[in-house]
């Protein structure tokens, strides 16, 4: 009974970590059309963000706010630099974000060099569920997750900023027209969801190892979650990620955690071709 | 209130507007007729800043606004309703109309209560999709739209296109009631005579992207000879 | 022929003629050790050239094509160390450049026909698709321990092309650089031709517009299925005389890693000429060999920043553009300029 039930607060833990980093993924992609292939790698600069604070002293709370801003910065610089030249270029948005992984990547290295660093986590304490012990700091994560999905709806469709980015979204000339200075809602969009990669990364350095090679495991289950659930709607990613991390922890814990990920992808792999649009399908992906 | 200067305009190598110079007071509405193909809807967008301007003026309540970015020409004072109404169909009406409002006006601005006694139909609509109007209430939703800024001046582009005749008098009414009630400045785009007619007191004819001929809408309506001559295909 | 295109393909002619003239001169000015290390990049550029076939000319962009590679080099390593399943102790590289030919062609038939029919995948959905594929091809690789699994399969034999008994290992620098040397020009003859037909016309239209050129009557999906047949064959070519020189396979060669490195190679050399694809791998390789010890990790940052910047600005690629201006005829205006606007 424990064992399942601890495996059930696994599968959810991944599943909501998933969802944490598709979010950020699925706001540029849905709505933006641009594939982010440096997401993983602004979801690292988050990560080593939180632990140069930590080392020098800072508490992680501050860390946490300092790795999302700062995240937030670098999507602005990247989007001013890189991205406002592509933006109608669907297929080379894939290659110059993952010219820029490489490039981000590779700057991680020469800073920090190629070896794992690590980060204490500011709740150590187990929490009792139903007489299992499970580490309370996973339930924070799996909150922050929640908290991020609620937000982002809110932001989006609550809110008159998330009006005037979603009118910029579907018409551009039309929305200039009506007086939404368009390229800042670009900028902003796309930096929100640079920085809730860096909100991604620095929750999860102390519950893993931060290296410069963290990104890409969570970059490519959080592409197929977008890509399964459908990338028209922001719940797309939600449902998307539910069912690839089910399967995946569900695999995992019967087989081994190697053909988990070779069951999931072929199963995403199907999914997408029999959904083109994905579950929740409109629009597709052209 | 806008003066353009020799405006030149087109798509890649092509010229469509070729040295247009035209003048419009405050308060004024005016026609612009001419047949398809000749520069109306070009003009539109050039004064909106859609198009670059190739070469010439222009100048909105004496500011120069050639080269300038379309949301600040919007937030000077223009609004424009483009022909075929692009309003955002997967939104609301009431998103729709607050949009306009918050546009021009900053994000806290509510839509002004007049649009709704201009257009009625849209108080009744305001938690529809704007996609799933039928093609006259979408135009209503765009002139409402774009009013909701309160703008010094409107850019109407063929609104009569594709609508009953019926709501083409009513949208007729409604914009000439805009004019002399609130003082709006005016152009409008149009191919149906009756209505450019209703609307403004002033129409300019256009044929190959300049101006060709001027005349009062009451010249006009006791001679019509000029009809014949730049719309009469 | 109208003037112009003669006069193109004269020029083009003239250029291509001397490129592959002057890797026919290379070993004259380079030592032993230059020509085995190019002699490996000959192949790198093989695989280049399949990859520039789908991608340059019919607009599927892949993110996984180092499946058919490295499954050509699997094929390969399997045939000549005599490990074939069902025959083995049983050698030949003969045997092992069939089967480097013919499994990754059936795979990507297979895959194809799966990925293309109805309304099939297309653009970024092809490209992440293909990037799972090469996810999952390098996890079973390295689980299948028979291969080797993760370790891979070592002291992989040299090509042998001896016949009845008869041993004819190349191994010394020189029959090997000319051999794969060959072996590439066939192949970029071979494919150039097919390009220059009215097939090549049909690969470029359904590239160019896949709606617009079904609506003519053509199955756009026919073609696609062969073009990425032919593509991954090539491909698993060129992975079978990399690993005859290599020596090595192991799961990365058959993954996401090397499929992201070709697309580098090709996006930098220019996707849409099969010699610009080629000679891309060839630079590439050569400047990291260079660059890679004099900057250490600055290389790949380097490699990285210029790869986003031929993106944007120069999407012929660095040698595309260069290419396009030796051949341009003075009175023709830069098709690039117009190709972008879609």
């Amino acid at each position: 009974m424990d064992q399942a039930l601890l495996l059930l607060l696994d599968a959810t833990n991944y599943v909501l970590v998933i969802v944490l980093v598709a979010m950020g993924l699925v706001i540029v992609f849905g709505l933006m059309r641009v594939i982010n292939m440096a997401h993983g790698e602004l979801f690292l600069l988050g990560a080593y963000t939180l632990v140069v604070l930590q080392q020098a002293g800072l508490p992680y709370w501050l860390g946490l706010l300092a790795a999302t801003v700062f995240v937030g910065m670098v999507g602005l610089l990247m989007e001013e630099l890189v991205i406002r030249h592509i933006y109608h270029r669907f297929l080379d948005t894939i290659l110059a974000t993952w010219g820029l992984s490489i490039a981000i990547k590779q700057a991680v290295v020469l800073v920090f060099g190629p070896g794992a660093q690590s980060t204490a986590a500011p709740i150590t304490a187990q929490v009792e569920i139903f007489g299992a012990s499970y580490p309370a700091y996973r339930l924070f994560i799996m909150a922050v997750a929640l908290l991020v999905v609620a937000a982002t709806f809110y932001l989006f469709f609550r809110t008159r900023f998330g009006l005037a980015a979603r009118a910029v979204i579907a018409n551009r000339s039309m929305a200039a027209c009506l007086g939404i200075p368009t390229r800042a809602f670009d900028r902003m969009t796309f930096a929100y969801g640079a920085a809730l990669a860096g909100l991604a990364g620095a929750v999860m350095a102390p519950i893993m190892s931060v290296d410069p090679q963290m990104g890409l495991g969570f970059l490519i289950p959080a592409f197929l979650a977008i890509l399964v659930g459908g990338a028209g709607h922001l719940a797309g990613p939600v449902l998307g990620a539910g069912l690839i991390g089910a399967t995946d922890s569900v695999t995992a814990g019967l087989w081994s955690p190697v053909m988990a990920q070779v069951v999931v992808f072929a199963m995403a792999v199907i999914a997408i071709r029999i959904f083109p649009s994905g579950l929740l399908g409109r629009g597709g992906s052209r | 209130m806008l003066r353009i200067d020799g405006l030149v305009c087109g798509y890649g190598g092509s010229q469509v507007l070729r040295g247009l110079d035209l003048q419009i007071a405050a308060g004024e509405s005016v026609a612009l007729l001419g047949r398809n193909g000749m520069g109306k809807t070009t003009l539109l967008r050039a004064i909106m800043g859609l198009l670059p301007a190739k070469a010439g003026k222009l100048w909105f309540d004496d500011r120069r606004i050639d080269g300038t970015k379309t949301e600040a020409i919007a937030k000077a004072g223009l609004a424009f309703v483009p022909q075929g109404r692009e309003i955002f169909p997967d939104l609301t009406v009431a998103e729709n109309l607050q949009l306009g409002a918050m546009g021009r006006r900053g994000l806290g601005a509510g839509i002004p209560q007049e649009i709704f006694q201009r257009f009625p139909i849209l108080a009744e609509r305001l938690k529809q999709k704007g996609g799933t109007l039928s093609g006259g209430q979408q135009q209503q939703l765009a002139i409402g739209r774009a009013l909701a800024g309160q703008p010094k001046m409107l850019l109407l582009d063929e609104p009569s296109d594709g609508l009953q005749p019926s709501i083409v008098t009513e949208v007729g009414r409604a914009m000439r009631r805009e004019v002399e009630e609130q003082g709006l400045t005016l152009i409008t785009v149009e191919q149906n005579v009756a209505l450019a007619l209703a609307i403004a007191e002033r129409c300019l004819f256009i044929e190959n992207g300049i101006l060709v001929a001027e005349t009062s809408s009451a010249a006009l309506r006791a001679d019509d000879s000029l009809i014949h001559r730049y719309l009469a295909i | 022929m109208r003037l112009p295109d003669r006069i193109l393909a004269d020029r083009r002619i003239r250029i291509d003629g001397l490129v592959w003239g002057a890797f026919l001169a290379l070993p004259l000015v380079l030592g032993e050790w230059e020509v085995t290390q190019i002699a490996q990049y000959l192949t790198y550029g093989i695989f280049a050239m399949s990859l520039a076939l789908i991608w340059g000319q019919c607009g599927l962009m892949s993110f996984g094509h180092a499946v058919f590679f490295g499954l050509g080099a699997y094929a390969m390593s399997l045939s000549t160390l005599g490990l074939l399943p069902g025959m083995e102790g049983w050698t030949s590289s003969y045997l092992g450049i069939a089967l480097a030919l013919v499994l990754p062609a059936a795979f990507a038939n297979l895959l194809g026909r799966f990925l293309f029919f109805g309304r099939g995948l297309q653009g970024a959905q092809l490209a992440i698709v293909m990037l799972a594929v090469a996810v999952i091809a390098e996890r079973l690789m390295s689980r299948w321990s028979y291969a080797g699994g993760m370790n891979g399969l070592m002291s992989v034999p040299p090509l042998n092309l001896g016949i009845l008994g008869a041993e004819v290992e190349i191994f010394d620098p020189l029959p090997l650089y000319y051999l794969t040397l060959v072996a590439a020009i066939l192949v970029y003859a071979g494919l150039e031709v097919l390009v220059r037909s009215r097939r090549g016309v049909l690969l470029r239209a359904v590239g160019d517009d896949e709606t617009r050129t079904a609506f003519l009557g053509h199955n756009t999906r026919a073609v696609k299925l062969w073009v990425f047949t032919l593509s991954a064959a090539v491909a698993g070519f060129a992975g079978a005389l990399f690993v005859t020189q290599f020596g090595f396979v192991s799961p990365p060669l058959i993954g996401f890693g090397l499929s992201t490195e070709v697309l580098i190679w090709v996006a930098l050399g220019g996707r849409h000429g099969l010699l610009t694809a080629f000679l891309g791998a060839i630079v590439v390789r050569l400047a990291e060999s260079f660059l890679a010890d004099l900057f250490g990790d600055g290389w790949l940052l380097g490699l990285g920043l210029l790869f986003v910047l031929c993106v944007i600005f120069l999407p012929r690629g660095l040698l595309g553009e260069a290419y396009w201006h030796l051949v341009r005829p003075r009175s023709l205006s830069n098709p690039a300029q117009e190709s972008k606007q879609r």
